[in-house]
């Protein structure tokens, strides 16, 4: 057998991570078999597994995509000048990523929570994502106090960890009815606007003003 | 065999549920088989398929557990006098995602976790899932009405809003509790608060 170039290789492992993602996306990982994503990229057993060893390895690659898609998310909105607002990072969150593809990496992220309860690998992966995620999120709320769009006095590391504890709710709702746009969640937000400042007291003493 | 009493049913009934939440929130759905649970309950598996039929049927019962336990949550929540304040709701919200109950060897978020992705492929448990989530954003629409009548000084918003932002917080109180950091109260009531008042200045 002649030997393929490295660009077909790369072709080819790339077409079989597309077609496991999909199977995943429709069936999640338990219910999808190996003969499953095989059938699906149409190349013979053998061929498939030259590339990847089993399952496990492209549940992995699974959830190491979904994870880049939101990396290269977060980069796009890092290097993007003036620094979008936050209803447009909140909007950018809330939209879909990578759905224009028949798989869809959302459900993957998704079904990868779950499977990282269970796989202390895919867990500190998992884990060191949401960290990033956190910090990427609040080198944008420091820009954003540069451009005079949130409060000098504000912890940047408090608003990242809010907005990055939003995401997993934000992806969750794409797939139930009912979407949430960023729109309620901003109105939300701002409807919370002086939490921090309100004690039971002065709710009591407001209330008795009724 | 003699019949149950209803109680006695009752009882049997929760043992195997409680059975198979061990299983799950250890192994996950998939991983646990009906012969598992079988095995946890120590019954005789005819006797425990007098009580769920199939493994579904467990999921299914679990989603409605979780339910009834966020349900107990809110009603304490509203029934208490004065009304909670929203920096006092999101603190009891995280306590509640994040301390699972002593004594208990099951938990029911990471039971959550498997049902978001099973819901994925399973459209009777994304139906319950869907009505999960309209109950406790019900609940939660219920107590920023109550914000807004007690005079509470910006919850001037609209009362679902707020309920959104608040229920689209859970999942990420479980994720982060699980997989990252247990997320701590106080930055994420001042994180809310920041970037509540930034959305009003825009």
């Amino acid at each position: 057998m002649p030997r393929i170039t490295e660009a077909r290789r790369a072709m080819r492992r790339r077409q079989i991570l597309t077609c496991a993602w999909t199977c995943f996306s429709r069936n999640g990982f338990h219910a999808t078999s190996m003969d499953d994503i095989i059938a699906a990229t149409g190349m013979s057993a053998s061929g498939v597994y030259r590339y990847f060893s089993g399952k496990d390895e492209l549940i992995d690659a699974a959830g190491e995509e979904s994870m880049t898609v939101f990396r290269t998310l977060f980069d796009r909105l890092r290097a993007t000048e003036p620094v979008p607002d936050i209803a447009t990072t909140i909007a950018t969150l809330a939209e879909p990523v990578g759905t224009e593809a028949e798989y869809d990496l959302s459900r993957v992220a998704i079904l990868a929570w779950s499977e990282a309860l269970r796989q202390p690998q895919l867990r500190e992966r998992t884990g060191e994502f949401y960290r990033e995620t956190q910090t990427q999120l609040a080198g944008l709320a420091r820009r954003w106090q540069h451009a005079g769009l949130l409060a000098a006095q504000a912890d940047p590391d408090a608003v990242g960890l809010a907005l990055s504890t939003l995401l997993p709710g934000l992806l969750l709702a794409r797939h139930a009815e009912g979407r949430v746009t960023a729109e309620h969640i901003i109105a939300g937000l701002r409807g919370l606007g002086a939490i921090d400042q309100v004690t039971g007291a002065q709710v009591r003493r407001t209330s008795l003003k009724h | 065999m003699p019949r149950l009493s209803t109680e006695l049913f009752a009882q049997r009934r929760q043992h195997v549920l409680t059975s198979a939440w061990q299983c799950f929130s250890r192994d996950g759905f998939h991983a646990t088989s009906m012969d598992d649970i079988i095995a946890a309950t120590g019954m005789s598996s005819s006797a425990v398929y007098r009580y769920f039929r199939s493994k579904d049927e467990l999921i299914d019962a679990s989603a409605d557990e979780a339910l009834v336990l966020l349900r107990g949550f809110f009603t304490r929540i509203l029934d208490a006098e004065p009304t909670p304040t929203p920096a006092e709701t999101i603190t009891a919200l995280v306590d509640q995602l994040a301390n699972r109950p002593a004594g208990l060897d099951y938990d029911m978020s990471k039971i959550a976790m498997y049902a978001w992705s099973e819901g994925l492929r399973r459209p009777e448990l994304a139906v319950r899932t869907g009505a999960f989530y309209r109950d406790v954003h019900g609940y939660l629409t219920e107590l920023a009405l109550r914000w807004r009548t007690a005079g509470y000084p910006t919850a001037d918003g609209n009362p679902e809003d707020v309920a959104t932002v608040l229920v689209t917080l859970m999942p990420g109180l479980i994720v982060n509790q699980h997989l990252v950091d247990p997320v701590p109260a106080d930055q994420l009531i001042s994180g809310l608060a920041a970037l509540g008042a930034a959305a009003t200045m825009s």
